[in-house]
């Protein structure tokens, strides 16, 4: 093994009986001379050296097996658990006795938990590994793994990037609980980074098209006005695009921003966004775990068709109370976690952040500006209990709001989750979670000026209940299976006027309900050594349930009639197969070639127009005028791991054909209209690309860097003649690197530079004069590009002197975002020359030059 | 809505810039461009024919001349003569009717010159007119315009009464003694019934006075007059979204960029419009 283990101190909560190696120190150095040795040689060598006997049953044909050594020299224990590993045998010395015994075979488990040693959160995907099998797994959401292995004596190691990797050599006799508790890396340097086998399963693991950004990296990285979003940094890796700059949205392997499935805590969250999408909703500081699936997406998940975006809240402290905040620049953030109780089985975590930008309103000498509210606060809540070793449950919630308000005009909007879930451990092999899941996405805009008064509203709620079972049917198959039922309730629009002077009367947009079902299987499935592979397939149904009304359409989309359905009464229902492949074949130790096929279906939309969207977008439905759009994805990887594992590589190539793609027909007319499905357009798209991504975690250096080509192209009837156009997430050239640089113990810089062809335009090629003003004569649909796009923003991280006794931890981040002042154009628009108004000129709007800021954050 | 968008985008004023930037851009076909109306107003009614150019053409509209026009409400025909290049004018004067569709033909035209004429064709019905109960004349020191800057406004109310029964278009434009001051296309407000079907229009502001905008500043005893036109559905929407394309792009609010409308055939572009006209008319009077 050609890995470096510095620590091998493990902490072992052994449950049942245990025999732990090496009860008895013995000091006797053994020399060796040859490289193997029979058994029988082996042991008249000890025997000679230590004056040791040894007893072995004799009916089995152990003497004649060979030990090989690699030194010269070991501890006589040593040697002797070297022995026992490798022929599987178990010792016991009495006296000067050593008595050796084949161990039985038989199908045993260990499975158990690996969690953080310092705060007890649970490590998702975290290995375990049994280095003589050479073969292990990871940990699940919840951090429970299962493993069942033939009986025997083995070296487990458990890792989890970020943290120390623990090593043992155990001896499995019947099923085990083992769970570990994993220590952070130490804050020092030039220490040597620690890798363990399990540390290249982005080699070794059946899953491609997958990242997995640790919170901790994302944290270095230079943020937009020092807001550290998670939004933003998955917008850095390669086939991931922003649908607009510095906004939210993102664009996955040419998809849309509304084909991303966001869960937070299961539950999924309907707009990410605050104030107008320059900032996610996701506090960094009560977020663990972060996961982009770009394809390849589990059979277990369904319901969009480009990516899952999987986020899991912290559970809280349970070791010690703990707090951790900053104070920003344009918002303050404030984290509570800690245990409840005594015995580590309860803890808590509560996190607030809100903006003040309304203060720099409130000092801008603009008098139309400055007596404005504009705010956005978010608090997430979680508590998890350990019933038993059995059962566990979590509660957690997210609640955030956006409030713009001026004189007479007010809008607010925000997102609610609830999650409530429940593990149970069937047995060891059979793992249960059940869910419980609410969101709610709501807004609400008004506006008090006489005439003018009115109020508009707009919901939209899920309510899930979900099964998963994990079943580890042995070492070489484990087994998901479970499903979901949702029920969606639209409310897109009720508007009214307000007050006796209000012109407005009252307008409604027509409720609507969903139901949403789906079952799935999937099985993961080791073939030999090399070989993996992974197939799934998964149900999906979708039913329109009335209370609800369906317009019929001419061919012109003009509304001919409509029918009116009761409240329960299922009157369209969609059914659709999602199968989703794999396989993995490895190379050797540090290369693999891994292939998928996902098929996924989605059932709801929204209807965006712009590019960046905006928070009053609404969802719809799939309904009997709106086919379920389809996807099929296509990906091919090599991946390949250098020096130790500590850079991973991969090049993945994709294809992706979907179908019933929605557009929306020219000055399409989407908010507060009841009859939006006139408006929508379908046809197909494709997309394909070559990404390309190195992950570093060295010593000092960590970061990624990635290239991209794409291409995605929709043809829809009715937009751009019929003809095939770019969809504006078209972007063939896409650099991206994000890299983070420790240099002295306290200070650590750290850079972004992304560097991508100009996103695809509709110019005006001509114009006409009509009533003194000009008719623009456009371009195809997005035949134009905006110039290329590229920016650099840089952070540097000061921590402050550490103070023996002292719990505080305090650190300044600095960072510069666009730091060499490019003007990236936001939109080119065409205007009419005040001073001459025969002439048309082209301007840009360009935000974002040089943003400094100035954060400081901080730990208890 | 627009109010809302501005609501929302005022963070913006604080961290976005404009500068002017070079584009390359093809050059396009020549295409007929029709400015034709049609009100209800006794008159010579004209017909403004222009070439189309590229964007960066920075030149007045070329005329196209020595066409043939024709307007024809199916039972009799009115010429046009060219008075000016390009500008053609009803030989007599007539007025449009309520419920009758009017046909306009442009002949004798080679836009692409490639030697054959071609034959332009729109045709549309003139909406009636709308029942005006009052206006009203209110000066607001600081009212938001559009563009989101307060300024001091008059602003004119409309009271009238919207017909249940039918889908209504307005559009509204203003005269200060006479003198049209909403005259371009992009300064006439216009809405539909949606939101206040069969309602009391209870006073909405549908006149706009920037006082910071010579020609738009009120004198006392200023007379106001108040044209409510009365559009058809296309007509309205070609309005809409000319105003659309009018309006300044952003990658949260804008759909992707579109042509306009046209009712005209063979590919021109513009608008062949028939509207019925209300006038209303009140004189300011200013409290010193």
């Amino acid at each position: 093994m050609k890995h470096i283990i510095l620590t091998l101190s493990c902490i072992i909560m052994l449950l049942g009986s245990t025999n732990l190696l090496s009860q008895n120190r013995i000091n006797n150095i053994i020399k060796t001379e040859k490289n193997s040795y029979t058994f029988n040689e082996l042991m008249n060598v000890i025997k000679t050296q230590s004056g040791y006997n040894y007893t072995y049953p004799t009916d089995s044909d152990l003497s004649q097996k060979t030990v090989n050594l690699g030194k010269k020299e070991y501890a006589l224990d040593l040697l002797l658990d070297k022995i026992s590993l490798q022929l599987q045998l178990k010792y016991r010395i009495t006296e000067k006795q050593i008595s050796f015994k084949t161990i039985q075979k038989k199908t045993v488990t260990i499975s158990g938990y690996i969690r953080d040693k310092k705060t007890g959160e649970d490590l998702i995907g975290a290995a375990c590994y049994i280095k003589e099998l050479a073969s292990g797994t990871v940990s699940n959401v919840y951090g429970f793994y299962s493993l069942s292995i033939p009986s025997g004596k083995y070296t487990v190691s458990y890792s989890f990037l970020g943290n120390k990797t623990e090593e043992s050599i155990i001896e499995i006799e019947e099923d085990k609980v083992l769970t570990v508790e994993l220590d952070n890396e130490s804050q020092q340097i030039n220490e040597v980074v620690i890798t363990g086998e399990g540390a290249a399963k982005n080699i070794k693991r059946n899953e491609m098209s997958v990242i997995k950004l640790p919170v901790s990296t994302v944290k270095k990285l230079p943020a937009l006005m020092g807001e550290v979003d998670l939004i933003k940094a998955i917008q850095m890796l390669p086939g991931v695009k922003p649908a607009a700059e510095g906004g939210t949205g993102f664009s996955v392997r040419g998809g849309n921003p509304d084909q991303n499935l966001i869960l937070l805590d299961e539950a999924p969250v309907y707009n990410a966004s605050h104030l107008l999408g320059f900032f996610s909703i996701f506090n960094n500081d009560a977020i663990s775990d972060l996961k982009l699936y770009k394809g390849d997406i589990p059979a277990s998940i369904g319901g969009r068709l480009s990516s899952f975006l999987d986020i899991r809240m912290k559970n809280g402290n349970s070791k010690k109370f703990s707090g951790s905040g900053g104070i920003g620049t344009i918002s303050s953030r404030l984290t509570l976690e800690g245990p409840i109780g005594k015995n580590d089985k309860t803890s808590f975590i509560l996190s607030g952040r809100r903006s003040y930008l309304d203060l720099f309103l409130g000092l801008s000498s603009n008098e139309d500006v400055n007596d404005n509210i504009i705010y956005f606060y978010d608090l997430n809540a979680k508590i998890n209990h350990r019933i038993n070793s059995k059962n566990r449950i979590f509660i957690s919630t997210y609640f955030g709001k956006d409030k713009f308000k001026n004189n007479d005009s007010q809008l607010s909007f925000g997102n609610q989750t609830l999650t409530l879930r429940w593990n149970h451990l069937f047995s060891n092999k059979l793992f249960s979670n059940t869910s419980l899941l609410w969101s709610k996405y709501n807004y609400e805009l008004s506006n008090s000026s006489g005439a003018n008064a009115f109020k508009w509203d707009s919901k939209l709620e899920d309510l899930s209940v979900k099964q998963d079972f994990n079943y580890f049917l042995n070492s070489n198959n484990t087994i998901k299976f479970g499903g979901i039922f949702t029920y969606h309730k639209f409310e897109p629009g009720y508007a009214h006027g307000i007050g006796e002077e209000s012109f407005i009367s009252e307008y409604k947009v027509n409720n609507s309900n969903a139901l949403e079902e789906a079952l799935f299987v999937s099985n993961e499935q080791k073939i030999g050594e090399r070989l993996t592979l992974k197939y799934g397939i998964r149900f999906s149904m979708f039913n329109n349930i009335g209370k609800g009304t369906v317009y019929d359409f001419n061919n012109n989309y003009e509304v001919t009639d409509s029918s009116i359905y009761k409240s329960g009464n299922i009157y369209n229902t969609y059914t659709n197969w999602e199968p989703r492949l794999g396989a993995k074949y490895s190379l050797n130790e540090v290369s693999s070639i891994k292939m998928s096929y996902s098929r996924t279906s989605q059932y709801m939309q929204l209807a965006q127009n712009s590019s960046g969207g905006m928070p009053l977008d609404v969802w719809f439905p799939s309904s009997p005028n709106v086919k379920p759009q389809k996807s099929d994805q296509y990906a091919i990887g090599y991946f390949r791991n250098f020096k130790d594992n500590a850079i991973e590589t991969s090049v993945e190539l994709y294809y992706k054909k979907m179908k019933n793609t929605v557009d929306f027909k020219d000055f399409a007319n989407l908010l507060l209209n009841k009859e939006l499905e006139g408006e929508l357009r379908f046809g197909s798209s494709e997309a394909y690309g070559l990404e390309f991504m190195a992950q570093l975690n060295l010593n000092r250096l960590e970061g990624w860097f990635g290239y991209t080509y794409a291409s995605t192209k929709r043809t829809v009837t009715g937009i751009n003649k019929g003809n095939t156009y770019r969809s504006p997430y078209d972007v063939p050239h896409d650099i991206k690197a994000a890299l983070s640089y420790q240099l002295t113990k306290r200070t650590s810089i750290s850079a972004n530079f992304t560097y991508s062809t100009g996103k695809p335009i509709t110019f005006p090629t001509g114009r006409a004069e009509y009533q003194g003003a000009f008719i623009k004569i456009y371009s195809d649909r997005n035949s134009y590009r905006l110039p290329d796009y590229h920016r650099m923003d840089l952070a540097l991280t000061v921590k402050n002197k550490k103070k023996p006794n002292q719990k505080w931890e305090g650190e300044w981040n600095f960072s510069l975002y666009n730091a060499y002042g490019r003007k990236n154009p936001w939109i080119v628009n065409f205007v009419q020359d005040e001073n001459d108004p025969k002439k048309i000129y082209a301007e840009k709007t360009y935000l974002f030059t040089f943003v400094p800021s100035v954060t400081y954050n901080f730990k208890f | 809505m627009k109010r809302v968008i501005y609501l929302i985008t005022s963070i913006l004023i604080l961290s976005s810039c404009t500068e002017k930037m070079d584009v390359k851009l093809d050059s396009t076909s020549t295409r007929l461009c029709v400015e034709a109306k049609i009100t209800n107003d006794l008159k010579r009614h004209f017909v403004k024919l222009s070439e189309s150019s590229d964007v960066f053409f920075n030149k007045e509209a070329i005329p196209v001349t020595k066409a043939n026009i024709k307007v024809s409400d199916g039972i009799s025909d009115y010429l046009y003569d060219e008075t000016s290049q390009g500008y053609y004018e009803s030989v007599s004067k007539f007025s449009g009717i309520p419920g009758i569709t009017y046909y306009l033909s442009i002949s004798n035209v080679d836009i692409d010159q490639n030697g054959e004429k071609e034959i332009y064709q729109a045709q549309s019905v003139m909406p009636f007119p709308y029942d005006v109960d009052s206006i009203k004349m209110n000066y607001d020191k600081r009212h938001m315009n559009d563009d989101g800057d307060r300024k001091a406004y008059w602003l004119l109310s409309l009271y009238l009464q919207d017909d249940i029964e039918t889908e209504n278009y307005y559009g509204f434009a203003c005269q200060i003694n006479n003198i049209l001051v909403h005259d371009t296309i992009t300064e006439v407000v216009i809405a539909e019934d949606t939101f206040f079907n069969g309602g009391d229009s209870k006073g909405v502001d549908v006149g706009f006075f920037d006082q910071e905008k010579p020609d738009e500043i009120i004198y006392t005893n200023d007379k106001i007059t108040l044209e409510t036109y009365a559009m058809t559905e296309d007509y309205f929407d070609f309005v809409n979204e000319f105003q659309t394309m009018d309006q300044t792009q952003s990658p949260m609010f804008s759909g992707p960029p579109a042509n306009i409308r046209s009712n005209i055939s063979n590919d021109a572009i513009g608008f062949f419009a028939v509207y019925s006209i209300t006038r209303n008319s009140i004189t300011v009077n200013i409290e010193q």
